[in-house]
């Protein structure tokens, strides 16, 4: 393992133990239920999105939740898998936790991401976050009208859907590696009730 | 002559489509979250040009239980194709929802203020 492929490993790894320890078992509100760090296929992230689904069925959680935290889930694993930029060796970093707490489910979703593509990311990001509800339910419309699907299968309704079917601000941060790319992390609050 | 019937079953995160050209219905349902939107839309596109050519009337008839936004362009996408091919008039949309689930319901509405064609969303009982 080169020098280079050791320092992704500990950006990415350090935000995800972050997330741990903050919802770790030490409290006793909150638990991690589903939790990955690697590669991702497209087999990972059905599997993923089924555990979770499983899971807040038996904790009894009403349907309109299940669903919308299913949504987010599939939205972001496949945006991972799409965009998710590649180390130098290949590898396409990333990660996902998602913690119950008694109100809310948190998810934390990161990928590596090319620092040339930060300012335009977090652009789109901060956008989202600074409209109103209803000023993303146009955005959302607008895309759809227009209806591009990109070579990759995308269609830029990624971030525009987990921000509408979260209803709250996506929480996102950019943690430097190198020259070339950084780890991108979101964490999303969906209400349970 | 042979007939150009569709049948795609169901998968993991696609949908069973069922499209028969004598009566001109295309019926769709299940879950949509294929990662290639297009691979899984295309052979469905091409289906409905296929019984243009044959057909003048269309029915759709859909229910989805959870759709992805690409997924969600590519079903649009699909309903303007047919809108391109058939006269408004002989086109039918029928769109499904869970009781309840007004994510899916709320699609529907999307649908109906880009479309021409009216879209008959229904309520069902919950499964």
């Amino acid at each position: 393992m080169s020098k280079s492929i050791n320092k992704v490993v500990e950006v990415c790894n350090s935000k995800f133990e972050e997330f741990n320890n903050i919802y770790s078992q030490n409290n006793s509100h909150s638990s991690i239920f589903v939790s990955y760090f690697g590669e991702l296929s497209q087999e990972m992230v059905n599997d993923l999105s089924v555990k979770a689904e499983d899971n807040m069925i038996e904790n009894g959680d009403n349907k309109g939740v299940i669903k919308r935290l299913f949504n987010i889930l599939v939205e972001g694993l496949q945006n991972i898998r799409l965009h998710g930029a590649r180390d130098e060796d290949g590898n396409q970093t990333s990660f996902l936790n998602i913690a119950k707490e008694d109100d809310h489910y948190k998810i934390l979703m990161g990928n590596l991401i090319l620092n040339k593509n930060v300012n335009e990311i977090a652009e789109k990001i901060n956008n989202i976050n600074s409209s109103s509800f209803d000023d993303v339910k146009k955005m959302y419309v607008t895309t759809l009208t227009n209806g591009i699907i990109s070579r990759k299968g995308g269609a830029g309704l990624g971030f525009i859907t987990m921000a509408m079917k979260s209803k709250n601000k996506l929480e996102f941060q950019f943690n430097n590696i190198n020259d070339n790319i950084s780890c991108f992390s979101v964490v999303i609050t969906l209400n349970r009730n | 002559m042979p007939s150009n019937n569709l049948i795609i079953q169901e998968g993991k995160n696609t949908p069973k489509v069922i499209g028969n050209e004598n009566i001109g219905e295309l019926t769709i349902e299940g879950n949509s979250y294929p990662e290639n939107v297009i691979q899984f839309y295309t052979p469905i596109m091409s289906w409905v040009e296929n019984i243009s050519e044959t057909n003048d009337e269309i029915k759709v008839e859909c229910q989805f239980y959870y759709i992805a936004s690409s997924s969600v362009i590519a079903f649009l996408k699909l309903l303007q194709k047919i809108e391109s091919l058939f006269n408004t008039k002989k086109i039918t949309f029928i769109w499904k929802y869970e009781e309840g689930d007004d994510d899916i319901r709320k699609i529907g509405q999307d649908y109906s203020t880009i479309l021409e064609t009216p879209i008959d969303i229904v309520e069902v009982e919950e499964v």
